[in-house]
């Protein structure tokens, strides 16, 4: 009995010191430049896989907070599925201060929810906006990148503002666009998943300079993101690079518990941490190769990268084409727009 | 060993990987040394490439020259010359970069207006006796061709050299259309694919649907979407409603550069876009 229970307390001192070693010294951080021996490349693989972590979370349940039918009245939502079209439903959500926003465009408007119902309303010109950022001083930021090619600043009262050309130094085309942000900084559009190039300053005056970062920016200052997949068979890259010069902070690996099929969120809070999110799902074997066991893996990455949590949330479902369908707020609340057959859902989780 | 340690950066992009021994997905050599090895997907091959500070086997660029990129579905241009740096941009298949130095196995090249390093196992020396083109990319032409007409519901034709492009209006199919010029979705992919034989951009033909396109074979045929490649289709279909589109490239997100016949209100563009699970990957017989 004795030896079992000496036995069962060096387990848990062999946990620990492993737990700590682990902590200690991030999994992948490295900087940039310094190459990895073979021995720090088994132990960065080893920490990495104990980080990361080969399984996500059992279904994680969320809490709607939003929910409407398919229709043009308030509260409800637009959904288009025609014959031999796209078929679409609300592009993108947007998180601050407790309020939700969706981009309603085929009804052509954003509505704001707070506790579940409905606070506001900001009529948009056209139904083909896709993403929104939620600027500093209460101003939306709406992209539609293919039918008008502007970016469009909307001030707090819901009244247009500016409207700033995409196509230009440094976006050959309104489609090459993945992404609009904001910050304290700035207003930026993505290209291709890689870089940003700033447009206008915060106030949404147009900067004709159109300066790059090397990535999204994050929400405390201090880095810029990117994200990438490494492997299809279910790896993700995740690279924050600082903000003031552009030099590689950290890059980590985060595994999902399937193939991947695309990357859904690349996002953070203001207390630094950074969250990342695929939608993975199995390929049949037989033609014609139908995608089975689909959702979607969150993760939370804290200092140095580390996954720090993990989520396993629902398929995005249908047909509809998204373009923002999962965000966080400030304070890492994580918010799911789920497209369903009787109407559109937000669902909130916390990591 | 090293081959299959290495074979992750190859296959860049989820769901779109790679194909036989050409290299699919953005392909600029990604590895970690955070890296495991794994199983490979169903039809994966492995390739080399030119990673980190390993001296790739063949060199196919050649620094003062021009060179093509070899890589289907794009390869990255990063800050540096390794994949610790980051992306500037995605270069699809076919750009065309200046080579203006090399190290380890990366070249810098400038593309456009744009000066980074890309991986030099996906860049072919530009020659006077390389011709390269092939029925996918007649197709990719016809496809860019079509980029600005209307979106027309019941439509496949347009004219490259005509001004004008029609309009849509309303929801369709219960929309009005305007001018002579335009596609929808499977019209426009049926023009660009030349199915079900040789038929003039000008001719307005619509000979499927995207029922068609998702549950018949007729002069294509489902691929997996981990082996699908440039100048494949994507398509949806279910409940009466459906959509196809044309697959060119693929990004670091696993998102498709398509061109579609969109909808009335977008016409065709040429897009970066998700597909949602439920689309499958076909591809033209002879592509």
């Amino acid at each position: 009995m004795k030896r079992m229970a000496l036995a069962a307390a060096g387990l848990v001192v062999l946990a620990a010191v492993l737990l700590l070693s682990f902590r200690r010294a991030p999994a992948s951080t490295r900087n940039a430049g310094k190459a990895a021996s073979a021995a720090s490349g088994f132990w960065s693989r080893a920490r990495a896989a104990f980080a990361s972590g080969k399984q996500a979370q059992p279904g994680a349940t969320g809490r709607a907070i939003v929910s409407g039918d398919w229709g043009g009245e308030p509260g409800q939502f637009g959904r288009r599925r025609d014959a031999e079209a796209n078929p679409e439903g609300p592009m993108a959500l947007a998180a601050a201060g407790g309020e939700v926003a969706v981009v309603d465009q085929i009804n052509r408007r954003v509505q704001r929810f707070k506790d579940g119902k409905l606070t506001g309303t900001i009529p948009i010109g056209g139904d083909t906006v896709q993403d929104m950022a939620l600027a500093p001083g209460g101003r939306t930021v709406l992209l539609d990148r293919l039918v008008d090619g502007t970016v469009q600043i909307y001030g707090p009262d819901g009244k247009l503002e500016n409207q700033l050309a995409i196509a230009g130094k440094g976006i050959d085309e309104g489609g090459d666009v993945t992404g609009v942000f904001a910050d304290d900084g700035g207003i930026y559009v993505e290209r291709q998943h890689g870089s940003v190039i700033r447009l206008a300053d915060a106030r949404g005056a147009t900067d004709s300079e159109r300066s790059e970062l090397l990535g999204r920016p994050s929400r405390d200052g201090r880095f810029v993101l990117q994200a990438e997949i490494a492997d299809p068979a279910g790896a993700m890259l995740v690279r924050a690079s600082n903000r003031s010069n552009g030099e590689l902070a950290w890059v980590q690996t985060v595994r999902t518990d399937a193939p991947i099929l695309h990357v859904v969120m690349l996002d953070s809070d203001r207390a630094g941490n950074v969250y990342v999110a695929a939608e993975v799902g199995r390929e049949s074997a037989e033609p014609p190769y139908e995608l089975g066991d689909v959702h979607v893996v969150a993760l939370r990455l804290g200092n140095g990268g580390i996954v720090t949590g993990q989520l396993r949330l629902p398929a995005l479902g249908a047909a509809d084409e998204t373009f923002r369908p999962l965000t966080v707020d400030d304070d890492g609340v994580l918010y799911l727009m789920l497209a369903q057959d009787g109407g559109l859902q937000v669902l909130r989780y916390s990591f | 060993m090293l081959k299959k340690l290495h074979w992750v950066v190859l296959c860049g992009w989820a769901g779109l990987g790679c194909q036989g021994d050409i290299v699919q997905g953005l392909t600029d050599g990604d590895e970690s040394d955070q890296m495991t090895t794994t199983a490979l997907p169903p039809g994966t091959d492995i390739a080399d490439t030119a990673e980190g500070n390993d001296t790739p086997e063949v060199a196919y660029a050649t620094v003062g020259q021009k060179a093509r990129v070899t890589a289907q579905s794009g390869l990255h241009l990063r800050t540096g010359p390794s994949t610790n740096y980051a992306i500037i941009l995605t270069m699809p298949y076919g750009a065309i970069v200046n080579v203006i130095a090399s190290s380890s196995g990366w070249y810098r090249v400038t593309y456009g207006s744009h000066t980074g390093w890309s991986s030099g196992a996906y860049l072919a020396t530009v020659t006077s006796t390389s011709s390269g083109t092939t029925a996918v990319d007649h197709a990719i032409d016809r496809a860019r061709s079509g980029v600005g007409f209307s979106y027309h519901w019941g439509g496949g034709c347009w004219d490259p050299s005509s001004s004008h492009h029609g309009a849509c209006y309303g929801n369709c199919p219960n929309c009005s259309h305007s001018g002579t010029w335009g596609a929808d979705c499977s019209g426009y992919v049926a023009k660009i694919w030349q199915v079900p034989g040789p038929s003039a951009l000008t001719a307005c033909t619509h000979p499927y649907s995207t029922y068609n396109f998702r549950y018949t074979t007729a002069h294509w045929r489902p691929v997996a979407r981990s082996n699908a490649k440039r100048g494949d289709a994507l398509v949806h279909h279910e409940s009466g409603a459906g959509h196809v589109f044309l697959f060119e490239s693929g990004d670091g997100w696993g998102w498709m550069r398509a061109y579609e016949a969109k909808g009335c209100s977008y016409g065709i563009q040429h897009d970066t876009r998700m597909a949602a699970s439920n689309y499958i990957a076909i591809r033209r017989t002879g592509y």
